[in-house]
């Protein structure tokens, strides 16, 4: 592969990185597993640029990869960590790569709208997503129930994706 | 939960593991059955994700500017960026010689990289023998200016003794600015296939499926195969390559199919037998566990209860030779986590990393093998082999009981 072609492969990985990231994430759940096997399907695109057609898209390529990655993971771990049956997870691959523009904006917008975020709610998803810790673990320190820290997060995760939706309405009406 | 529960809330359960095995049924069978389901569930985990992106780093990158299109943006992280990285290693290197003395020959990291399978804090020069894997583009930078730019994904070992032997390039790719050598004293780089001898050059080095390639920009190189010596000097616009399998007749291909087994045997007539017994399986090389050697490209054997690697395995492989066909001469190329005993024919012919004497279920590698594998070529007596069916076998030992990955791979060719 000439000179050329690996810069389009940096490229182009460097775009579909926060999507193959979100994909890993979505299948294993705990952030250690999922960024453990990211680095091991990094190596693996970029071991494998030989083997890409070019004249492909390189998003579902990179996707199938993972998903590889992740079954044989799977097969590794002597407790069965939790799987989508057959086809969702080629479901929602397929949902990746259509979406893969309007998924970058919503990364983006997602910014803004934690600004706004209060105090209250940026240290629930302090301990959920930057501390990547249990719901019961957090119930504990917080002194509350599970149910309690189960709804919450959902409700910090729909009041953002609202926020989301409203900031890419503006910027698509603007 | 009933079949009918929102969409959101399996997704939540699902996010945050309290999802029951209905719930999850449900939720694979509204994923795979409805695409709207399938849209709402990948902008669900994007948010996801950029929660954990966003409070696992500094507040500060929350609020960073806008991303650059796609297609204008390139590895080099921008001039502000290069400008402060350059101020940044200027002021270590400044410093440096209270820090570590400009006599350690090693060099400064600047990049999101691993060092000996930890994040490398940034500070001071790398220790000897590092096993550098970078994320991102990642730049070192030597006591006498000397810079190498590797890009993501790529691994190099430095070397253990000073610049004797030169650092060793395992897998990826980078662009080396070789400051001007003292008369005598080249700089040495080597991959698996090739050492390259520097006196002060600009070239890019890279190495991708056991082949490696260079191309010279500025200045002169000797780039020299390993397997069969031969030598040649690029200068500016020049380039070369040396691949193990294409220039020779391969006996044992790097992706052949094995039996292999995880118990030890009571005697040696395995090395020998004219067939393996029952109880064996088959599978294409690589094989181990928890390696990539393995888990990308060959066969994955299975974990003890603990997730640990099994302590040892063994393995074998037969291949036919024509008797006009006999080589003079033998070459061994493998790598391998933690250590092995290689037989041709029963006669023991590599011991690597595991000590003398007689084996068993419990002797360990003498090192732990870490962030990847251990790579070693050699030659092998050729009166070994024998016309027709031929065996080489091999046992691959862990380092010890907490270990989690064990693999090996190899290839035997006739130059």
């Amino acid at each position: 592969m000439d000179d050329q072609a690996r810069d389009r492969f940096m490229e182009w990985f460097a775009h579909i990185q926060p999507a193959l990231r979100a994909y890993v994430r979505a299948l294993v759940g705990r952030q250690a597993d999922a960024d453990d096997i990211l680095q091991e399907v990094s190596l693996a695109l970029w071991k494998g640029l030989d083997a890409y057609d070019a004249s492909r898209p390189f998003l579902p390529w990179a996707l199938g990869i993972a998903r590889n990655h992740v079954a044989r993971w799977r097969r590794t771990q002597a407790r069965a960590p939790r799987a989508l049956p057959d086809g969702a997870e080629e479901q929602l691959a397929a949902a990746f790569v259509e979406l893969e523009d309007e998924l970058d904006g919503r990364r983006h917008a997602l910014r803004g709208c934690l600004e706004h975020l209060g105090d209250q709610g940026r240290g629930l998803l302090d301990l959920r997503y930057g501390q990547d810790r249990e719901l019961a673990d957090i119930a504990q320190e917080r002194g509350t129930t599970l149910n309690a820290v189960n709804k919450s997060l959902g409700k910090i995760r729909r009041l953002l994706a609202d926020c989301i939706d409203r900031r890419l309405a503006q910027e698509g009406g603007a | 939960m009933s079949g009918t529960a929102p969409l959101d809330r399996l997704l939540d359960a699902w996010s945050d593991g309290t999802a029951t095995e209905t719930e999850v049924a449900e939720l694979g069978a509204r994923l795979a059955g409805d695409v709207r389901a399938a849209r709402i569930a990948a902008r669900h985990f994007t948010l996801e994700d950029g929660l954990r992106e966003g409070c696992g780093r500094p507040a500060a990158v929350l609020a960073r500017r806008p991303r650059r299109p796609a297609s204008r943006r390139r590895w080099w992280p921008g001039p502000v960026a290069a400008i402060a990285a350059a101020a940044l290693v200027a002021l270590i290197w400044w410093r440096w010689p209270d820090m570590a003395g400009r006599d350690t020959g090693l060099p400064l990291l600047v990049g999101e990289a691993l060092v000996d399978d930890e994040p490398w804090n940034g500070r001071g020069p790398l220790p000897p023998g590092a096993l550098i894997q970078t994320r991102t583009a990642t730049t070192l930078t030597y006591p006498d200016g000397t810079r190498f730019a590797l890009e993501p994904g790529s691994r190099l070992r430095l070397d253990t003794v000073g610049m004797t032997t030169g650092d060793l390039l395992m897998d990826g790719r980078f662009t080396a600015q070789v400051a001007r050598q003292p008369a005598g004293h080249p700089r040495y780089l080597r991959t698996g296939e090739a050492r390259i001898e520097v006196l002060g050059t600009r070239f890019t080095l890279s190495r991708i499926h056991g082949r490696t390639d260079v191309a010279v920009e500025e200045g002169r190189v000797r780039f020299t195969r390993s397997v069969d010596g031969s030598s040649e000097e690029l200068t500016a616009g020049g380039s070369a390559h040396a691949h193990w399998s294409s220039l020779h007749g391969t006996l044992v291909p790097w992706q052949a199919t094995w039996d292999w087994r995880l118990d030890l045997p009571t005697d040696d007539t395995w090395l020998t037998a004219p067939a393996v017994s029952d109880g064996w399986q088959r599978g294409p090389a690589p094989i181990g566990c928890d390696s990539d050697l393995a888990t990308v490209w060959g066969t994955l054997v299975p974990t003890r209860k603990n997730q640990r690697a099994p302590l040892v395995f063994r393995a074998r492989h037969d291949f036919q030779l024509a008797g006009d066909a006999m080589p003079d001469r033998l070459r061994l190329r493998l790598e391998v986590d933690d250590g092995l005993v290689v037989w041709l024919n029963g006669v023991e012919c590599l011991r690597l990393n595991l000590p003398a004497g007689p084996l068993s279920a419990g002797t360990n590698a003498l090192t732990r093998v870490s962030g990847g594998y251990l790579e070693h070529v050699c030659s092998v007596d050729p009166t070994l082999l024998k016309p027709g069916a031929n065996i080489l076998a091999v046992q691959v030992h862990q380092y010890g009981t907490r270990s989690g990955d064990l693999a090996f791979a190899l290839e035997l060719v006739a130059p």
